[in-house]
């Protein structure tokens, strides 16, 4: 379990615990409470840490819900939960950045309550002792207890860093769109613009042959991911787009994506010329391509061999020669 | 019976060091050319067969220079017949004086054929002399189809080399750290002590365009035609390619380093 999940899914548990097992740990419920002060420890990985105590605002009478958290990346489902006498126990699974699974176990009695919670990930597992007692005195839950100056600092530092990866992903998302860059705009893990309000704007211009052709630029396994996530017919809009592409002497996207018009390119800019007698951008295809004039048609191939070997996927039959024929004169360099 | 005949003659191939390697790439443009893949040859086609070297040549001078008391602040002066040499070169005047190592760059990334020449004549007293020296390292270092006339690479009667041998020599070379940071860049400014500066861009667009290109040398006269010995090195492996006679050199190379590092195991 990586230090930084410890210390999320840490913070969270305390702040889960010290707004109180039926509250949001982000804002007044408008409820009365009743304060509590908490003390959790963690082991993790066979290693302690310091305990850590907060005083928090818990639901008077009992709790009917076990006090589990939600680290800021993750989410969590509560399964499970059991009541035996004074005893409850849940399970934990949560997914995000780092998935976790867990079970945990609370006994209170009275004025007071210990438990314990289990949690495992693929990096290891941690172990959290929890016990609290009743402090007495009217609070409102969902928020700070008047007084405990590290609890409000913990939540507000939460908050403005939850406000910040919000701002953060804004702009990664914004210029994702403006670049049309399917691999900015998807990420990795956690922090991704799937599913925000940009998805809409990325996925209109993605249909369009700019859109398309910039996209393109981002590497065949990108583009992939992208057309499968707006739902785009990968195929049609590569022939259009590739056409398009020829016209507008694109060689970025011929190199990217239109194989059969890159082949011809290739074997009619490249074959012959030397370094000196292009533009640096042609020259660059052909050296990025150079191998295009190095590898044999897989059907020539099989053709002249007799054989019947299985061909790797290949442009459609003719396509070279077209894709030859619509460069032909187009192409001015 | 069979089997052992079989047996027989696979370990005499295998001993054998004209064994005719795989050309599966008929499609690249060279008279011969040679891949090999961590100082394993995989394809080739001829690689053996003799062919004029044109300025690879320089790669055996620069290799004598750097194994023999070199000093790379030494002076070295530009002689009439240097300054006279034809081909590619910088334009030094007779008399002129330059650094060992400047003269080195220029000779190595510029291909210029002056500094070459004064390079050669200071190191051994003539050209003659150094040719002598190139002639019996080569054959030191087991390069059977190679012969030296000149050390610039000019066409002749006696200048020749294998693919195979130009491998085998680049290795060498690349074995001493200045030639392996020299022929690796893709610009030198070089001057002489009069204070003519020249900037050098690499003749080889392979430098800083294709991923892990360390450069070596280019070469071409009307004799030899095009010709390209090239290093590449990813995550701890190193392809080294020989070209000779070859019009698509950059793209075939480029090609060819994509697809060795693709298809040869490590």
């Amino acid at each position: 379990m990586t230090l930084r999940i410890q210390a999320r899914l840490s913070a969270a548990l305390l702040l889960a615990l010290a707004a109180g097992a039926a509250a949001a740990a982000d804002g007044s419920t408008g409820k009365k409470g009743v304060i509590w002060e908490s003390t959790s420890s963690m082991e993790v990985s066979g290693m302690s840490m310091p305990p850590q105590t907060i005083r928090n605002c818990a639901p008077e009478g009992d709790w009917k819900e076990p006090p589990t958290s939600q680290p800021p990346d993750a989410k969590c489902k509560v399964t499970d939960v059991k009541q035996s006498g004074k005893t409850t126990t849940w399970k934990m699974a949560c997914d995000g950045e780092e998935k976790m699974t867990g079970t945990g176990s609370m006994t209170r009695d009275g004025d007071a309550y210990r438990g314990t919670m289990n949690i495992t990930s693929a990096s290891g597992t941690m172990q959290m002792k929890l016990s609290g007692r009743k402090i007495g005195g009217a609070c409102e839950l969902g928020k700070p207890v008047a007084g405990d100056a590290r609890q409000a600092e913990m939540m507000a530092r939460m908050e403005q860093s939850k406000q910040g990866m919000a701002r953060q992903l804004e702009k990664e998302c914004k210029g994702a769109v403006k670049q049309m860059n399917p691999a900015m705009f998807l990420m990795q893990g956690a922090v991704t613009c799937q599913g925000t309000p940009h998805q809409a704007e990325f996925c209109k211009r993605l249909q369009t042959d700019e859109g398309f052709r910039k996209a393109s630029r981002a590497g065949e396994e990108n583009l992939e991911k992208a057309a499968k996530l707006c739902d785009v017919d990968l195929a049609a809009m590569r022939a259009r787009t590739c056409a398009a592409a020829v016209k507008a002497k694109d060689l970025a996207v011929l190199g990217a994506s239109c194989p059969a018009e890159r082949k011809a390119l290739a074997q009619k800019e490249c074959a012959g010329k030397e370094d000196s007698n292009l533009s640096p951008a042609l020259r660059d295809f052909c050296l990025r391509h150079g191998k295009e004039l190095l590898v044999q048609d897989p059907k020539a191939r099989s053709k002249k061999k007799g054989a019947a070997e299985e061909a790797e996927p290949e442009p459609k039959e003719g396509a070279v020669d077209q894709s030859k024929k619509a460069l032909k004169g187009i192409l001015g360099f | 019976m069979p089997s052992f005949l079989a047996l027989a003659l696979a370990l005499a191939a295998a001993a054998s060091p004209d064994v005719a390697l795989p050309d599966p790439f008929p499609a690249v443009s060279a008279s011969t050319y040679l891949v090999a893949v961590d100082g394993r040859e995989r394809w080739g086609r001829s690689p053996e067969a003799p062919r004029l070297p044109a300025s690879l040549t320089k790669i055996m001078t620069a290799l004598l220079l750097l194994e023999e008391r070199w000093d790379p602040a030494a002076i070295v002066t530009v002689s009439a017949r240097a300054a006279r040499e034809g081909g590619r070169r910088l334009g030094l005047r007779a008399g002129e004086q330059l650094t060992a190592r400047d003269a080195l760059r220029a000779m190595l990334i510029g291909s210029a054929n002056d500094a070459c020449l004064a390079l050669a004549e200071q190191a051994a007293g003539s050209e003659a002399a150094f040719v002598s020296r190139m002639n019996r390292r080569a054959a030191a270092l087991g390069l059977r189809a190679t012969g030296f006339d000149n050390p610039c690479g000019h066409d002749g009667p006696g200048q020749r080399s294998s693919a195979r041998d130009l491998a085998a020599l680049a290795r060498a070379a690349l074995a001493i750290p200045e030639f392996r940071q020299t022929v690796g860049a893709a610009r030198v400014t070089v001057a002489t002590l009069g204070g003519r500066r020249f900037a050098l861009p690499t003749h080889n667009p392979l430098v800083g365009r294709v991923e892990g290109v360390r450069g070596v040398k280019t070469g071409w006269t009307p004799g030899a035609g095009k010709c390209l010995v090239v290093l590449a090195e990813r995550q701890g492996r190193e392809v080294l390619v020989v070209l000779l006679g070859a019009p698509d050199r950059f793209w075939n190379a480029a090609g060819l380093v994509e697809l060795a590092f693709e298809q040869t195991d490590g």
